[in-house]
């Protein structure tokens, strides 16, 4: 069987092949223009981490909008601020992060950027580091105190 | 035995000739020695595409995330390409399924690296949602294997009404909305798949996708009345609202109306009855305001029953089989249920042993005496 006898509807077979790469594409353009136009502030972060089947190892923060640390918008009401927000990890780093945001003494900030109802995190920092050097230097101690 | 003793053998019997036999050995030794070469060629290009995935592991979390999602849409919109290209052409229909097999999947790891790329929210139900939607054109209308159909018809049987339920149990609490959706799901799902099962230009051109939907609304129908019958279990106290089911199963009557003077032969006519049937079966524990033990086993065999007496019309002994072995085991399990605190005696087991040992004995029986008339 071929798709000779389909001519008449080709449009309909283009338009069902094109669509999941289309729609995909339109979306993530969308993503991209959002994402260079949306404001950003910095903001402290308390939460926990699940993890998601299909996306991956995340962090699930929950945004101090009332901590003085953190910069909010001047015309918007707290109340109607995103409560929460996700970060993706790369593989095998989401759990020593939860270790470190239940540890008080760590401060995690990041970089909120405000899309409608919505928040992307990114730049996300450990008292005051690159959240890759924090979790070096916490892993390191932590091996030391593991040897003594 | 070897194929050549076997062949040897069937020589000596008169039934093949000699060289009828050398014909086959020689067939058998070809295919053989390709296979081995796809083989190996296969195992080869399996190697290097896991090296590669490797690297690209190994090293992800340096890569920008433009190149790594630039890199995966030319991924796709290549497979896009090659798929339209190879669409007239029959020496490539290996290669088609093939490239829509792996843009099927590869459809999903996209959508899970936007997530990842761009920090979204959202369950994997979701994710999995959109990719099933916009996957589910390209695969109706450019899969043509059987693999690709049963697996789309398996995701399709799991999946949608899990995700029609799953929805409709996360917008509202009311149990009159969360039944309506239920018994909806059951008696529409089947009439559409079938209806586009059906459709005569579809049938024509992918014979291998419409016969799957006609099987799927089957397989669906069956389910669907089949678990209805649980509904005679639950206490009535929350979500009795006779409106909803009274007009679904009128509207499965109607469909049945319908659908038959489209019908293209008897057998299609008497598998629209039995999704139609199955219709009004799934609506009726949602009527009846009734909680009841022997209901329960009543719907479910009065629907097996008459689901093997539409096959038997049928001529089509096997299925006939399974209606009989699920009556059969519904009896058992009604009757355990009755006589439940029964089986923690000896005299328990001994009856319970009888009384399967008569119910299987009077299944195969009955299956006997069906095939039998059948054949008549």
């Amino acid at each position: 069987m071929t798709l000779n006898t389909m001519t008449r509807n080709t449009w309909l077979y283009l338009l069902a092949l094109l669509l999941p790469v289309t729609f995909l594409g339109v979306e993530s353009l969308h993503h991209v223009w959002a994402r260079a136009h949306a404001q950003t502030y910095d903001v402290v972060l308390k939460g926990y981490d699940p993890r998601d089947l299909v996306y991956g190892e995340y962090m699930q923060f929950r945004i101090e909008w009332a901590d003085p640390a953190s910069q909010k918008p001047a015309d918007r009401d707290v109340k109607d601020l995103p409560e929460t927000a996700r970060m993706y990890l790369p593989e095998g780093q989401g759990y020593d992060l939860q270790d470190m945001l239940r540890d008080e003494h760590h401060r995690f900030t990041a970089n909120a950027l405000l899309m409608g109802k919505r928040a992307s995190l990114q730049d996300l920092k450990i008292d005051g580091s690159p959240w890759q050097d924090a979790l070096k230097t916490w892993r390191e101690r932590r091996a030391q105190q593991t040897r003594q | 035995m070897g194929l050549e003793g076997k062949l040897q053998k069937w020589v000596d019997a008169g039934l093949i000739e000699p060289a009828q036999k050398q014909g086959i050995l020689s067939h058998e030794r070809t295919r053989h020695a390709s296979t081995w070469k796809h083989g190996m060629g296969m195992a080869g290009l399996l190697s290097i595409l896991l090296g590669i995935a490797l690297v690209i592991a190994a090293n992800w979390q340096l890569i920008p995330w433009q190149l790594k999602l630039g890199t995966h849409f030319a991924v796709n919109a290549v497979l896009t390409a090659l798929i339209w290209r190879w669409r007239h052409d029959p020496a490539k229909d290996t290669h088609r399924e093939v490239a829509v097999f792996t843009l099927w999947g590869l459809t999903l790891t996209l959508i899970a690296l936007m997530g990842q790329v761009f920090q979204l929210d959202g369950h994997a139900y979701m994710a999995l949602r959109v990719w099933f939607w916009l996957t589910t054109p390209m695969i109706l209308l450019f899969a043509q294997s059987r693999f690709i159909a049963k697996l789309w018809a398996l995701l399709f049987v799991v999946y949608v009404p899990y995700d029609l339920i799953a929805a409709t149990w996360d917008l509202t609490d009311d149990w009159v909305v969360r039944k309506g959706v239920l018994v909806a799901t059951g008696v529409v799902l089947p009439l559409l798949a079938w209806s586009l099962g059906s459709l005569p230009r579809f049938a024509v051109n992918r014979p291998t996708m419409a016969y799957t939907l006609r099987h799927l609304a089957v397989l669906v129908a069956l389910l669907g009345a089949s678990a209805a019958s649980i509904e005679f279990y639950i206490s009535r106290a929350a979500g009795y609202m006779p409106l909803i089911p009274a007009m679904l199963a009128l509207a499965a009557i109607a469909a049945r109306f319908v659908m038959l003077p489209r019908a293209h032969n008897d057998d299609d006519r008497r598998t629209i009855d039995l999704i139609c049937m199955a219709g009004l079966f799934m609506c009726v524990p949602f009527l009846v305001a009734v909680k009841s033990d022997i209901l329960a086993v009543v719907h479910f065999i009065a629907f097996w029953a008459l689901a093997g007496a539409l096959w038997q019309q049928q001529d089509r002994p096997k299925q006939v089989s399974t209606a009989i072995t699920m009556i059969t085991l519904r009896l058992f399990v009604g009757f355990v249920e009755l006589f439940g605190s029964m089986m923690f005696s000896g005299f328990g087991f001994i009856i319970g042993g009888v009384v399967m040992i008569a119910l299987v004995k009077l299944a195969r029986h009955l299956d006997r005496w069906l095939k039998r008339e059948q054949a008549a």
